[in-house]
């Protein structure tokens, strides 16, 4: 039984991981194959600055560190920052999939241009920071928001009737006016609006958690990981300091 | 049960079980079909459109058929467009996808390439505009220096007939398209996904009849 990780970017409860969890119901997975859903205990309270970022980065590397000798063969990070995915890059041979950078390439497998469509504009920088590593600006159609507050806990829960049509219009928008020819959800906290924009959308809408939990499948039975010529290893791993700093996060 | 239609170019002869056991999920059904190219090797443009005409031939039933997805083996991408245009599932192509999937893995990627796909590579990294991510198209003669050579690599992709070009030692990534395409394939059933309408449009009128009459020529 292959086992993957699937690291949650906000400490949560149980009630609001079983909404995350229920990514899994997006997907039809082959069998011998399980997810293990870890919330971080180091995270800032939402995604909207550098700041953010920062403790993004650290959060998820410290809650990915030891996957690898707890005997997981893959890890998914569920933020569409890809936040953590280079850190744990660096210290894991294992496959680290990161939603952002997948959902963006497989994009060009099924159109020449995509979208990206978000809750709110202050999640732009974590589009551009990824779409300029990959150097494809030009393969990016358009950012657009719907100009909704997002909650990283409920997720769209009881919002449904104000935020789907939203949603729509901007993703419409975004193939009328930008020339998408594919749209991403710019979050893994969308995915419940997934289902109601696939069936109204000409065209085809990537719901990238999902999409990560195939490509983790695809990436164990490949055997693939990533380059450590792109990802070098530290000449120490700092992981009883980041312990450390899990513990005291997770006290304060 | 997802049934996804292999289409491998006739000159490579890949044998009939050419995915690797245990690679595919249990229930996935491969067939494994050959295409003959007109024109061989696809060394050039003239063999090029040919070639695109006999893949758009072999595949453009494929709905029909019942089949959930087609892969196209060959690392050119032959009649990958054309294909996409007349079918809804999805048509996961070996160039474009192990490209764009390198970049999953490492910055920027090499291509291993033998001499009957080394012009067509340097044009489809173009065409996919992904000449800033590719370190360089790698002709295949023999191992001699081609180890330290690839060994600059971040990522390889090995095109063609280089699966077997005795890199295993090196400690890069190294993507195989055919199996890849493979994984993609079943990827993008189980998430219920398909190219774009926006990008590949149907065309009004199919020609399927004239398409099979022409490519049965010879």
């Amino acid at each position: 039984m292959a086992k993957v990780l699937v690291i949650v970017p906000f400490p949560m409860d149980d009630d609001n991981l079983s909404k995350r969890k229920a990514q899994l119901n997006a997907v039809k997975l082959g069998e011998g194959i399980e997810f293990d859903f870890k919330p971080v205990r180091i995270a800032p309270v939402n995604y909207v600055s550098q700041q953010d970022s920062v403790l993004a980065d650290v959060g998820i590397l410290e809650a990915g560190l030891q996957a690898e000798k707890d005997g997981y063969d893959a890890v998914c990070i569920d933020t569409m920052s890809d936040s953590g995915m280079s850190a744990l890059r660096s210290v894991l041979d294992i496959p680290v999939i990161g939603p952002g950078r997948h959902s963006m390439l497989l994009a060009l497998t099924l159109g020449e241009k995509f979208s990206i469509l978000a809750m709110w504009d202050r999640w732009r920088h974590l589009y551009t920071k990824t779409i300029a590593e990959l150097g494809l600006q030009h393969k990016c159609a358009s950012l657009r928001s719907a100009g909704l507050q997002p909650n990283n806990q409920s997720l769209l829960a009881g919002k449904e009737d104000e935020f789907f049509p939203a949603l729509y219009e901007a993703a419409m928008r975004c193939i009328e006016e930008d020339g998408a020819d594919v749209i991403i959800l710019g979050s893994t906290t969308m995915h419940e609006a997934h289902a109601y924009l696939a069936e109204r959308l000409p065209v085809p809408i990537i719901n990238p958690g999902p999409l990560t939990y195939r490509l983790a499948d695809a990436a164990i039975k490949l055997k693939l990981a990533h380059s450590r010529i792109s990802y070098p290893s530290p000449s120490h791993v700092a992981a009883d300091r980041l312990a450390e700093m899990g513990q005291i996060a997770a006290g304060l | 049960m997802p049934r996804i239609l292999l289409l491998s170019p006739a000159d490579l002869d890949l044998p009939e079980n050419t995915v690797a056991a245990g690679l595919a999920d249990p229930d996935t059904e491969i067939v494994h079909r050959r295409v003959i190219y007109p024109s061989c090797p696809p060394v050039g443009a003239h063999d090029w459109t040919l070639a695109d005409l006999a893949m758009m031939a072999a595949g453009q039933n494929a709905q029909a058929e019942g089949f959930d997805a087609v892969c196209l083996a060959d690392f050119g991408d032959y009649g990958a467009n054309a294909l996409r245009s007349l079918l809804d599932i999805p048509v996961v192509t070996a160039g474009r996808a192990s490209m764009l999937h390198a970049l999953t893995l490492g910055a920027s990627f090499s291509v291993l390439a033998t001499e009957r796909d080394y012009v067509r590579a340097k044009k489809i990294v173009h065409e996919y505009a992904l000449d800033a991510q590719c370190a360089g198209i790698r002709l295949f003669k023999s191992n001699t220096d081609l180890v330290e050579r690839a060994a600059q690599a971040e990522v390889l992709v090995l095109a063609g007939a280089t699966q077997n070009a005795g890199l295993e030692a090196l400690n890069i990534p190294m993507v195989d398209p055919l199996s890849l395409v493979v994984k993609l394939a079943e990827s993008l059933v189980g998430l219920s996904l398909t190219h774009s309408r926006r990008a590949y449009p149907a065309p009004q009128m199919r020609k399927a009849e004239l398409i099979a009459a022409i490519s049965s020529v010879g």
